[in-house]
């Protein structure tokens, strides 16, 4: 029994908290106020998938474990215990099972990553910031960390990374061409190489890096990775572009939530093994 | 599809999870609590600064017209 109704519970919540952060950041002059808001609702939504992540992971990850494997084929006797096991570990699958990729070390380490660049910048500035700017300054990267893998614990469904794609490309798309830069009067300014510069590169690189090692396991998702090496550039250019301004962070939220489909396809391997009837 | 993922990376990762959205909640109440009311009198008084120079200044090129009058 499940608390849920639905395999993914929020995800049409999660779509509205982007496109209202999106559209706010872009259109609104935003507050101290406006930024808490926003900060309480996606932070209370994170709990809430937690806890959903939860009951998966403890409740229907198990059943997918002990899967009856060839060994167990191989007497003729546990056929019929080995189909009922994979019949409900196929129900199990259907309920999110997919989504605990999220969870996968490679993200953590992403955060760790974003944390220390995080660090960085408060510890360098911490002479020319209030505490207010502090507070705002970690609420936007919180925001943007768990959006990026609130986004990846979704997009690990088909059809709901269909609709994810739809959505952030549109709104990155807008963000692209309401900040109105990549245009041919705003070129690229080499910015200094400073120590923030160097770690937020760091972090681009290892996204790009997990997203090749997608590669291991063959050329099918070859397109989703190559798109999404194409983002991480794009991404990296707007960055050397941008000017301090609070329009900014809709571009970084909309993009890397966009990029965490292709994060979460690079190295989900979607194949079911059949070999139910194999060998003798 | 198999997961080699024991529980224990799973849960610490949960955990770390669920202590990012506390702190996203918390640093969300703080800047909803009154520190925008400081930020608004620093505002006033910059705003007071500026009006009392502006009006200085206007005294000065009203009082150089007065002067070119004289003369």
């Amino acid at each position: 029994m499940s608390y849920y109704h639905n395999a993914h519970p929020g995800f049409i919540l999660y779509l509205a908290l982007i496109c209202i952060s999106v559209l706010t950041f872009l259109y609104i002059d935003i507050q101290s106020v406006h930024l808490g808001i926003l900060s309480i609702i996606w932070g209370g939504f994170i709990l809430m998938r937690v806890l959903s992540l939860y009951e998966v992971s403890e409740h229907y990850a198990p059943l997918t474990l002990r899967d009856a494997s060839k060994i167990t084929n191989q007497g003729s006797s546990a056929l019929p215990y080995d189909l009922s096991r994979r019949m409900s570990s196929h129900t199990q699958f259907k309920r999110g099972v997919l989504a605990l990729h999220a969870l996968d070390i490679r993200t953590i380490l992403w955060f760790a990553l974003g944390v220390i660049y995080l660090c960085a910048h408060l510890y360098i500035h911490k002479d020319t910031m209030s505490p207010l700017d502090i507070a705002k300054n970690v609420t936007i990267f919180f925001t943007i960390g768990t959006a990026f893998w609130a986004g990846q614990s979704y997009a690990a469904s088909q059809s709901a990374s269909h609709i994810m794609m739809v959505v952030f490309m549109a709104l990155f798309a807008l963000s692209l061409q309401k900040i109105g830069i990549l245009l041919p009067e705003n070129p690229p300014k080499f910015q200094d190489i400073s120590l923030l510069n160097i770690l937020l590169m760091t972090l681009m690189s290892y996204s790009a890096f997990v997203l090749l090692m997608g590669l291991r396991h063959g050329f099918k998702n070859v397109i989703s990775i190559i798109t999404g090496l194409m983002l991480i550039l794009l991404l990296g250019l707007s960055y050397m572009q941008l000017d301090n301004l609070m329009q900014n962070t809709a571009l970084w939220l909309s993009g890397w939530s966009l990029f965490s489909i292709f994060w979460i396809q690079s190295y989900s391997r979607r194949r079911k093994r059949y070999v139910l009837y194999q060998g003798q | 599809m198999q997961f080699t993922h024991s529980h224990t990376p799973r849960r610490g990762a949960l955990l770390l999870l669920a202590v990012f959205a506390c702190i996203q909640i918390l640093v969300g109440f703080y800047l909803m609590s009154g520190t925008e009311k400081i930020q608004g009198i620093s505002d006033v008084l910059n705003a007071d600064i500026a009006t009392i120079q502006s009006h200085d200044i206007l005294t000065l090129a009203q009082a150089g017209n007065f002067i070119k009058g004289i003369r």
